[in-house]
């Protein structure tokens, strides 16, 4: 009995210690790479493309998934893209929001059955900052 | 007319029973009647819907082996409590979601179920902490041995809690993309300041008085440091369940871990002075 009080209390303080040191070290290292973002990120527009990526037939109907990648230092909002047929009206579609260095998906559905992804023609016209 | 005889032991445990439904829907209300989490029940991939809520079971057993909604002599009856809390808060959530019209014929079985599961958790952690903040014999379950183990625990407990009511909100991540990385180390020591503060600088009940041996750098080290650890990791997994993180690089994911880390950490430090 008297043992295992004594081992409790060398074990405690043993574990608070590695847990405290390790959290330390952690919440650095964050830190570090917060304050590396800080320095040199945050300073470029949003840099915006749109990427045609598959395209499925539904129901008569084609699916046509897009990526819309922001390699800029900033977050975009309310990214409008337009994709263009050779023949047909258009289709528009809004992000929300892109973040900096990031991605977003989403989709165009058009009635035609045969759309095929290179005849589309996509344009992002604009997005305003959140 | 004689009235039957009521068995107390059946009294009991509907009282207890009654309190844990109590605590489902007051710690569960903001988020039954939250419209991200109606939608986040639609979209939600279902494998990441059931690591949430078999992750979340370790918790409840645990949190009903030290607090429960009823006492506990041993890891099986707190197995069978929490299992209790848990289909107690279905029933509770279930019948709110009903009334608020956000369960509906036009929902089929997976999305009904999917919309009621997302909120368990909380409702749940709700349940079984009803009888040590509604219950009256509060004052005399409180006088459990401290451990340090038990501390991160509960930490963690509050830290979920608290997390779990910002994290599915678009605001979060608005935040985060309004936000610059001056504005993310700001919000970082503000929490760190926060947790700290509550626990051992402003004298709340429940907090811990500064002595010769915890000292102002080792409460730091020891225990608001692994606090706001704990809190970021669980803002990171919850923001990743609700699939708030997808397509971020590594720099958006960090403001948003800060940001959703704010109230996490809040909560993990009040945790520790209520419970």
């Amino acid at each position: 009995m008297a043992d295992n009080s004594k081992r409790d209390s060398r074990q405690k303080p043993l574990a608070e210690t590695v847990v405290g040191i390790l959290s330390a070290v952690l919440v650095f290292a964050f830190v570090i790479f917060l304050a590396h973002q800080a320095i040199t990120g945050d300073r470029s527009p949003p840099d915006l493309e749109a990427i045609p990526e598959t395209a499925l037939r539904q129901e008569g109907k084609t699916l046509l998934r897009v990526k819309i990648v922001n390699r800029g230092e900033r977050a975009a909002a309310d990214v409008t893209v337009r994709a263009e047929m050779p023949k047909g009206p258009g289709r528009e579609i809004r992000f929300d929001y892109v973040a900096a260095g990031s991605s977003q998906s989403g989709a165009f559905l058009f009635d035609s059955p045969d759309v095929a992804a290179e005849d589309i023609r996509l344009s992002i016209y604009g997005f305003v900052e959140p | 007319m004689n009235s039957l005889p009521v068995d107390p032991h059946n009294q009991r445990a509907l009282r207890d029973m009654g309190r844990a439904a109590a605590g489902a829907l007051l710690f569960s209300l903001p988020m039954l009647m939250t419209m991200e989490l109606w939608y986040i029940a639609l979209y939600i991939e279902r494998w990441k819907l059931l690591l949430f809520l078999f992750s979340s079971f370790p918790l409840l057993i645990l949190l009903s082996r030290m607090i429960g909604f009823e006492k506990t002599t041993g890891w099986s009856e707190a197995i069978k409590d929490s299992m209790v809390a848990v289909g107690i808060s279905f029933s509770t959530c279930f019948v709110i979601l009903f009334l608020l019209g956000v369960l509906s014929s036009d929902l089929n079985l997976d999305n009904l179920t999917a919309a009621v599961a997302v909120q368990l958790v909380p409702a749940s952690i709700g349940a079984l902490l009803a009888r040590s903040q509604l219950g009256v014999e509060k004052a005399e379950d409180n006088e459990r041995p401290e451990s340090y183990s038990r501390e991160l625990f509960l930490m963690a407990v509050g830290a979920l809690f608290l997390a779990f009511n910002v994290a599915p909100t678009e605001e979060t991540l608005l935040i985060s993309y309004k936000i610059t990385y001056l504005h993310t180390l700001a919000i970082l020591a503000v929490s760190l300041l926060i947790m700290h503060g509550f626990v051992f600088s402003l004298g709340f009940a429940g907090g811990r008085e500064l002595t010769d041996e915890l000292t102002t750098p080792r409460a730091f080290l020891f225990f608001t440091l692994p606090g706001y650890v704990i809190s970021a990791l669980l803002s990171l997994y919850l923001l990743w369940i609700f699939g708030s993180l997808d397509g971020l690089a590594p720099g958006a994911i960090s403001k948003a871990v800060v940001v959703q880390a704010l109230p996490a950490s809040i909560g993990a430090a009040a945790a520790r002075l209520i419970l």
